[in-house]
């Protein structure tokens, strides 16, 4: 029996000596006045999930800056004499210009959650290469589409994991869940609707056996957008 | 009489061979195949019908004589200073990531390589827009670009500095050569690229040395304020940055 208090006590010390240990006041007080101190890495800003978390931000991440190079290849192949479809390379561009633009906010979404992000290794998930962006204009609307369903894929799937945390780890994060609805699946749900209608007008417009003409009215309405 | 039944029997045998093909039109395909997969399907299923098919692909017989006219090599050299320009765009977004980090905490820094990294792909996307304006990049853009991994290290705001300097010397020399091999080396300058020499050097050459001459002065001023008071210096450096 004593052995045992002993052990419990033991125990417990060890515990809460564990416990103590992860907080940044401990490290500052231990770290203070010491000529060899053990740093403060425990003061940062990591909290709730951003453990598992980031590994697929950073996923997410390398999916948007691609698929940002992928559109501004398409965007530059309808810009080319042969094409010559300045309604196309607008919407391409522009949606080149919103995942570069998304790519940074997500950067400082990881890091204001105390994560990083890491640019040196090759990262080939999810994205073919060369893309594919030789398209006439309609494969390109329908390829876009599926572009713009995988990157909403992607933010769900971040999602997913913050509202429901996995076996390993069972921590929930409404931060990041909330900021990828706000940010990101409100927008994506636009962007998706947006080119599936495009889509479906531009099918039914080539119906016809001599299509030039109506191509050529539509990418008109293209640049009006 | 044989020969009569044989023939309705023949006659019901298409007409339902022709309704099945009539409802495999209608019906829509597998929803959870992608868009393009189901496109292609159409079309070929449609094709063969000669019935409402997609007429996606338009061709032109439009002829140019001697045109486009850049040259090869300075082609090449163009391309290859586009993937350059995206490269140096990726090592401004892995700096701004790592002095966006909590702990290191720059702001000042992390806002400069993001705009740094901004301002290097649009440099590159300029490129890209003058060769489709010179009658480029009509079959070949898909292999354009790569998104590159980069360097990445533990930073100090000099150092950082340093290195982006050092990008920076790099890209005005690779300029230079660019320059040089679009100049051409025919002695009659025949093939003398007049127009993107020009706009290289008065609008690439410019930004490349003033934005050499901003970062110079960058290091020179941290480089003293550090020197004096150290972690003070760069802090107080990234506040004004």
């Amino acid at each position: 029996m004593k052995y045992f208090i002993a052990f419990a006590l033991i125990a417990a010390v060890c515990a809460l000596a564990q416990a103590q240990e992860q907080t940044c006041q401990v490290d500052v007080q231990s770290a203070c006045g010491q000529t060899a101190n053990g740093g403060v890495s425990n003061c940062n800003a990591r909290y709730a999930a951003i453990g598992h978390l980031e590994p697929k931000l950073q996923d997410y991440i390398q999916l948007q800056l691609k698929k940002s190079y992928e559109y501004l290849l398409l965007a530059t192949h309808f810009n080319s004499y042969q094409m010559n479809r300045p309604g196309f390379q607008k919407l391409y561009q522009g949606l080149s210009d919103r995942s570069f633009d998304d790519t940074i906010e997500l950067i400082k979404q990881v890091t204001r959650r105390g994560g990083s992000v890491d640019f040196s290794k090759a990262h080939d998930k999810g994205v073919a290469h060369p893309p594919e962006v030789h398209l006439n204009e309609l494969e390109s609307l329908a390829r876009a589409l599926d572009n713009e369903k995988e990157l909403t894929n992607g933010a769900i799937h971040v999602h997913t994991s913050a509202t429901h945390g996995t076996t390993q780890n069972r921590e929930h994060d409404p931060e990041m869940a909330h900021y990828l609805q706000e940010n990101f699946l409100s927008k994506q749900a636009e962007s998706v609707r947006k080119l599936s209608g495009y889509a479906n007008d531009l099918s039914k417009l080539v119906t016809v056996r001599e299509p030039s003409l109506s191509v050529y009215l539509f990418d008109e309405y293209l640049q009006k957008q | 009489m044989v020969k009569l039944i044989a023939s309705i029997c023949l006659l019901v045998v298409l007409a339902v061979v022709n309704q099945a093909q009539a409802d495999n039109l209608q019906s829509p395909t597998a929803k959870q195949s992608s868009v393009v997969q189901d496109l292609k399907n159409r079309k070929s299923q449609t094709q063969d019908l000669k019935q409402d098919f997609l007429n996606c692909n338009i061709k032109s017989n439009a002829v140019f004589r001697g045109w486009p006219d850049m040259k090869e090599p300075c082609i090449k050299s163009m391309r290859d200073q586009i993937q350059k320009e995206i490269e140096a765009s990726t090592q401004y977004l892995a700096m701004a990531a790592y002095f966006s980090t909590d702990t290191v905490n720059r702001p000042g820094f992390a806002e400069h390589f993001f705009k740094a990294a901004r301002e290097e792909r649009e440099h590159g996307s300029k490129l890209v827009e003058y060769l489709s304006m010179r009658g480029q990049l009509t079959d070949t853009v898909n292999n354009l670009i790569k998104v590159p991994s980069v360097k990445v290290t533990n930073w100090t705001g000099l150092s950082a500095l340093e290195d982006a300097f050092k990008l920076e010397t790099e890209v005005t020399k690779s300029i230079r050569e660019l320059i040089k091999t679009c100049e051409g080396t025919s002695k009659k300058a025949d093939d003398n690229d007049y127009h993107l020499v020009d706009y290289l050097t008065g609008v690439y050459l410019e930004e490349q040395l003033t934005g050499q001459r901003d970062l110079a002065g960058k290091i020179t001023t941290l480089e003293k304020m550090m020197s004096s008071h150290g972690q003070l210096g760069e802090f107080l450096f990234d506040k004004n940055l």
